[in-house]
């Protein structure tokens, strides 16, 4: 009863927190806002690799073909709390942000392998800048003039997938994946003072497509390969436009029309070597083929193929102590990331360290996450965005059942 | 173990909720350069504000309604209704505005009353049978003349009176005034300039005489008689009374030394007596209060407006949309009745209609805006000014842009009575704006 009770709370906090990141002002660059990463806790603290993972904590979020491997039910959510500082020339300002990084979760169906599903972020639009300036209307009065862009949303997928161990030679995983993205971007202008009126151009977009997920995995002793590919299809984007100013209180135009929209295909590659039971190395490689998105809205800069690697290594001291003291078993994660944003000349660079800590009576794990990331466009060498994170991951899983070719 | 992992892990969750729950991320300066590759213009303040003002030179007009219900405005064109104070009903043509249908009111500003009380000793020089030549009420003023034209240029005299025993036109009307005349600056030669109104040319002037005669007369027979004075009642009761007004809103006409001077010729000589004014507030402290508290009266107050600035600026740039439009109204002070009954609700409309009383015009105060003041002094304001945002109003006019809108003023007590309110010329100001972005999807 106190599970069930707990289980639910878990669920409730998590649908209070927001899905979206801490704001970006080189995200108004991307079509989509800034990438964001959706990986399950041990993959997030080895730089985000886990498309050759073997971990069923990660359900079908780093590959699909991970769902084969699972022989338990298994859940894994993380929530994060970010830090993002911007910098340039002219000075530096932070801003605090709290979100839900993802939720899988794995049942397995015995021999017909295991169904899954998933929730990930894949980007976030949120930028808010904004310009203040006194402006000399009456020298009687003092009056602010303000211009702002203010951009919310972003993007999101659900998964539900099946996997399948293929004689545990080969495991395959499939996911049909629905993509939604929302985005609302105004341009306000607005006076403060003895005069308060606001207009604003806002105008937003709105897309849903269907998507394709599909991973192979292939454990070769010690190491195992994988490859995990996602595709999205063109759909219609509905877009709109409102000019809202102090007419009234009614909209001075309004303006709608559909556009045709296709996120990008990606494409990713992975290594994953359990050098002894102490030690786990994995490393991922990949491309999100953004000269493949289309878009009839006008691209801010040129696009890219953004290339990605990543990679980190897990060290457990003593993993096959039959009475291990906790510190022996705790998962100590570092990784690194490396990865092009969508437009020419930007980049993100991660590091991060996580810990493990095994709740072994239920065969979970809680991770602790911390990560530091810094991204930087070539074209405005002065300008930083460096991002603090601290990220809480649950995994659990239970076994449902006892497989007839497994004895003690 | 594992519930103090799942508690840990709830309340970071919870608090992280409670972060995303709050007011949204402050925004950011930082990034101008990338912001502007996106969204060029955009935030460009030159491209983006375009601020307009006006001094009190774009009121053409003011005047001041009647109260509700007491009284109508005058319909005859040669009549105007200038305004009402305590009980006096003011009336007379105005000069200015001769057989103009539109002009219906002239500006009440500040009226400063004046009385002369005749007594014997002020007839020193008059003697039955001398005929009035001239019949002046001259007064001196302190006045800045380097910021303004002459004083008699906002001035003009009105005759009143609340008895019915005067002789017209001090009977004129039981509390009624008149429009005697307009004052004009004259040398002396000796003590500089002061005013002269002329009285010689008007019903006053014989008025004035047949005063005089019918007193001296009864002076005279008085003079047989040691008794009581049969002459005393009139000597009580006879008095003259006029009103100043002055249309000058932005400054205060400070008068001294108001006099009426009676010329009288007999034979070839000319003789003049000069009488003193009737001390009712006759202090400058005294003078400037009742002035300040007669500027615009329990009434609604009506600026007419001359908009040009506001649609000329439209005209002559890519700015066509008004993204905030004020009056500010300086110094703006309100007198209420009651010490404790100081907050005020003005209410008022700007509107292109003029009222008149005469016709069904559209023009309808239940459409207009209120603000509710405390103590005169608004957001933003540096000083004692109204604020009154009217871009709501004239959103309206943003097609047609009529040259003159009319701003309608009342001021209302907590008690819900029109308040006594010096309503100084307001001022104009706007910031005019324009949606030239383009949106990434056109």
């Amino acid at each position: 009863m106190m599970h069930k009770r707990t289980s639910l709370l878990v669920v409730v906090v998590l649908f209070l927190c927001r899905v979206v990141s801490a704001q970006s002002i080189l995200g108004l660059h991307f079509p989509m806002g800034m990438p964001a990463s959706g990986a399950a806790g041990p993959s997030l603290s080895l730089g985000g690799a886990g498309v050759a993972v073997e971990n069923d904590f990660l359900g079908l979020t780093g590959n699909p073909a991970n769902l084969g491997l699972s022989g338990r039910t298994t859940f894994s959510t993380a929530v994060s709390g970010d830090v993002i500082t911007l910098e340039d020339k002219n000075g530096a300002t932070k801003h605090y942000d709290a979100n839900l990084r993802m939720f899988s979760l794995t049942i397995p169906m015995g021999r017909l392998g295991a169904l899954g599903c998933s929730f990930e972020p894949y980007s976030s639009a949120a930028s808010r800048f904004a310009l203040e300036e006194a402006i000399d209307v009456d020298e009687l009065l003092a009056d602010t003039a303000e211009l702002g862009v203010l951009q919310s949303g972003g993007a999101m997928s659900w998964q539900i997938g099946w996997g399948y161990s293929v004689k545990k030679l080969l495991r395959v995983g499939i996911a049909y994946s629905y993509f939604n993205f929302n985005r609302f971007l105004a341009l306000s202008r607005e006076t403060r003072g003895s005069l308060n009126d606001r207009s604003v151009d806002s105008t937003s977009v709105r897309f849903s497509t269907s998507g394709v997920r599909a991973g192979v995995q292939v454990p070769l002793g010690k190491v195992t390969v994988g490859l995990r590919g996602d595709y999205y299809f063109m759909n219609s984007a509905s877009t709109s436009r409102v000019l809202t100013g102090t007419r009234d209180t009614s909209d001075i135009m309004k303006g709608s029309r559909s556009i045709d929209f296709k996120p990008p295909p990606a494409l990713f590659g992975g290594l994953s070597w359990q050098i002894n039971p102490q030690w786990l190395a994995a490393l991922d490689a990949g491309v999100v083929m953004w000269d493949r998105f289309y878009s009839e809205e006008a691209s801010v800069r040129p696009l890219r193929n953004a290339m990605r690697a990543c990679g980190g290594v897990q060290f457990i001291p003593a993993p096959d102590l039959l009475t291990p003291k906790l510190h022996e078993v705790i998962q100590y994660r570092v990784g690194m990331r490396y990865a092009q944003l969508p437009a020419e000349e930007t980049t993100e660079m991660a590091a991060n360290f996580g810990l493990g800590l095994p709740m072994q009576s239920k065969g979970g794990l809680f991770d602790i996450i911390f990560e530091y990331a810094r991204r930087s466009d070539a074209r405005s060498d002065d300008y930083h965005e460096n991002l603090f994170s601290l990220k809480l991951g649950i995994n659990g899983g239970r076994k449902w059942y006892q497989s007839s070719s497994e004895s003690y | 173990m594992q519930k103090k992992v799942l508690k840990s892990f709830i309340a970071f969750a919870l608090l992280l909720s409670v972060f995303s729950c709050s007011e949204p991320d402050t925004s950011t300066g930082v990034g101008l350069d990338l912001v502007e590759d996106v969204y060029p213009g955009a935030l460009s303040f030159e491209d983006n504000f375009h601020a307009i003002s006006a001094g009190p030179s774009m009121v053409v007009d003011s005047s001041v309604l009647p109260r509700d219900g007491e009284r109508v405005l005058q319909k005859r064109t040669d009549t105007l209704a200038v305004g009402t104070f305590d009980t006096i009903n003011a009336t007379g043509p105005d000069p200015d505005d001769e057989g103009e249908e539109d002009t219906l009111f002239t500006a009440i500003e500040s009226v400063l009353n004046m009385s002369f009380s005749l007594h014997a000793s002020s007839f020193k020089n008059f003697r039955p049978g001398d005929s009035v030549s001239s019949v002046k009420v001259i007064f001196d003023t302190l006045f800045d003349t380097v910021r303004y034209a002459s004083p008699s240029t906002y001035l003009k005299l009105y005759s009143c009176s609340d008895t019915a025993d005067m002789e017209e036109p001090f009977r004129a009307r039981t509390s009624s005034a008149k429009l005697l005349c307009t004052p004009t600056e004259e040398s002396d030669g000796a003590d500089g300039l002061y005013i002269n109104a002329d009285l010689s040319e008007t019903e006053a002037a014989s008025a004035v005489a047949a005063t005089f005669t019918s007193l001296l007369s009864c002076l005279e027979e008085d003079s047989e008689d040691d008794g009581t004075s049969p002459c005393d009642s009139i000597v009580d009761t006879t008095r003259l009374h006029f009103i100043l007004f002055s249309n000058l809103s932005s400054s205060l006409i400070t008068v001294k030394s108001i006099r009426m001077v009676v010329s009288y010729n007999r034979d070839t000589s000319q003789y003049t007596d000069s009488l003193s004014r009737t001390v009712l507030s006759d202090t400058i402290d005294a003078c400037r209060a009742f002035s300040i508290r007669s500027r615009d009266i329990r009434s609604t107050t009506v600026f007419k407006m001359d908009m040009s600035v506001l649609w000329d600026a439209m005209e002559e740039s890519t700015f066509d949309e008004i993204l905030s439009a004020s009056f500010v109204v300086p110094g703006f002070v309100s007198y209420s009745e009651n010490d404790s009954d100081t907050v005020s609700a003005i209410r008022y409309l700007l509107s292109a209609t003029q009222y008149r009383a005469d016709s069904s015009l559209d023009l309808r105060m239940d459409s207009a805006a209120s603000i509710h003041n405390s103590t005169g002094e608004l957001a933003g304001a540096k000083t004692d000014s109204l604020v009154l945002p009217v871009d709501f109003f004239l959103q309206h006019y943003i097609s047609r842009r009529p040259r003159f809108c009319y701003l309608y003023l009342q001021n209302f007590s907590k008690s819900g009575n029109l308040q006594q309110t010096k309503w100084n010329k307001p001022r104009f100001k706007a910031v005019l704006t324009t949606f030239f972005q383009k949106s990434r999807y056109e």
